[in-house]
């Protein structure tokens, strides 16, 4: 399907044997490391996620039959959209939660970045925000899965928020902080993180084949 | 900062109305001026949140920190009319069972008058 291929189980990242980047899905972003930009991003991401049931049906359109998507109307001002292949995401009530939860995981990740990797603030702090769409291999059940990919690289001193230690939220004692990591960690199905020539590199990963309406 | 903070007072409780985005670049300014206003004297809070469309775990830990001061003084924080997608992060974070959630401003005082 002119896919780009990664063989890199393990060494990788981690919890996927394998992911595919589906071609012309990329977006890339390089802004200074500061607070105040992060709701320029945030707004990148939401837009982005708004198009994803496209980016996905596009991609795919080749190789499956003509079909008619439902979209919500209320987040695309439209019931249907037919499309010439097979749909890959069906827009359900739930995206408006999804579209909302993934632009949280970013701030967290970002904001956990800047305030505690960067610290300081100081020229030339970076961070590079990535976002494509994908299909990837679930290694628990091997399934191949439709998923959002969001990726953060910045070059603070190492920094891995996959090995924070953390316990559930008692509502009898509220603590005042900690709740981002936990964040990020409710609302993905997979995070990883290496540390490669100077930058750390964090993937988010959440699928958006089976999106649910919030409980 | 793109969060609008505008205080309002009834029955000697101050009202903290908040629109906008709550968030880390926030979150300290919002803290401050909670602290400012809950003593022994004054130790009830209304926080209203309905134009609230965006907060984070700082704007999370803001409130927090609030409603410990609060209750330290015996007294209490009131959360009112948190939109929605908002509440999905307080329901994750079990903080909806933390905070008393109201719909509006009204009901927050209706059991002010009756404690």
């Amino acid at each position: 399907m002119g896919q780009e291929i990664k063989q890199n189980p393990e060494q990788q990242y981690g919890i996927w044997d394998w992911y595919a980047i589906l071609p012309g899905t990329q977006l890339k972003m390089v802004v200074p490391a500061r607070l105040e930009l992060l709701s320029l991003l945030g707004a990148t991401v939401r837009e982005y996620c708004a198009a994803l049931p496209y980016l996905f049906s596009i991609a795919e359109a080749r190789v499956n039959r003509s079909t008619t998507v439902p979209l919500d109307r209320e987040q695309f001002g439209t019931d249907t959209l037919t499309l010439p292949g097979q749909a890959a995401v069906t827009v359900i009530a739930g995206y408006s939660h999804f579209v909302y939860s993934t632009e949280l995981i970013l701030q967290e990740a970002a904001s956990n970045i800047i305030r505690h990797g960067y610290g300081s603030s100081q020229p030339g702090q970076f961070l590079q925000l990535e976002l494509s769409a994908a299909n990837v291999q679930d290694r628990q059940t091997r399934l191949e899965r439709r998923a959002f990919l969001l990726q953060l690289t910045d070059s603070a001193p190492p920094f891995d928020p996959t090995a924070a230690l953390l316990s559930d939220p008692n509502p009898q004692e509220p603590r005042e902080s900690g709740y981002g990591i936990y964040l990020i960690r409710k609302l993905t199905n997979g995070i990883s993180h290496r540390y490669e020539d100077g930058h750390n590199q964090l993937l988010l990963v959440r699928y958006v084949d089976t999106i649910q309406s919030p409980e | 900062m793109e969060l609008d903070y505008k205080l309002e007072e009834r029955m000697g409780v101050p009202i903290i109305h908040l629109a906008g985005r709550f968030d880390a670049e926030a979150a300290a300014f919002v803290k401050g001026q909670i602290a400012n206003l809950v003593n022994e004297q004054q130790p009830n809070l209304v926080v209203e949140l309905s134009e609230v469309g965006f907060i984070d775990s700082l704007g999370l830990a803001a409130l927090v920190s609030g409603l410990k001061l609060c209750r330290k003084n015996r007294g209490s924080l009131r959360l009112v009319g948190v939109q929605p997608s908002v509440r999905v992060l307080f329901e994750i974070t079990r903080l909806d069972q933390a905070f008393e959630l109201y719909t509006d401003v009204d009901s927050a005082f209706a059991t002010f008058s009756r404690s």
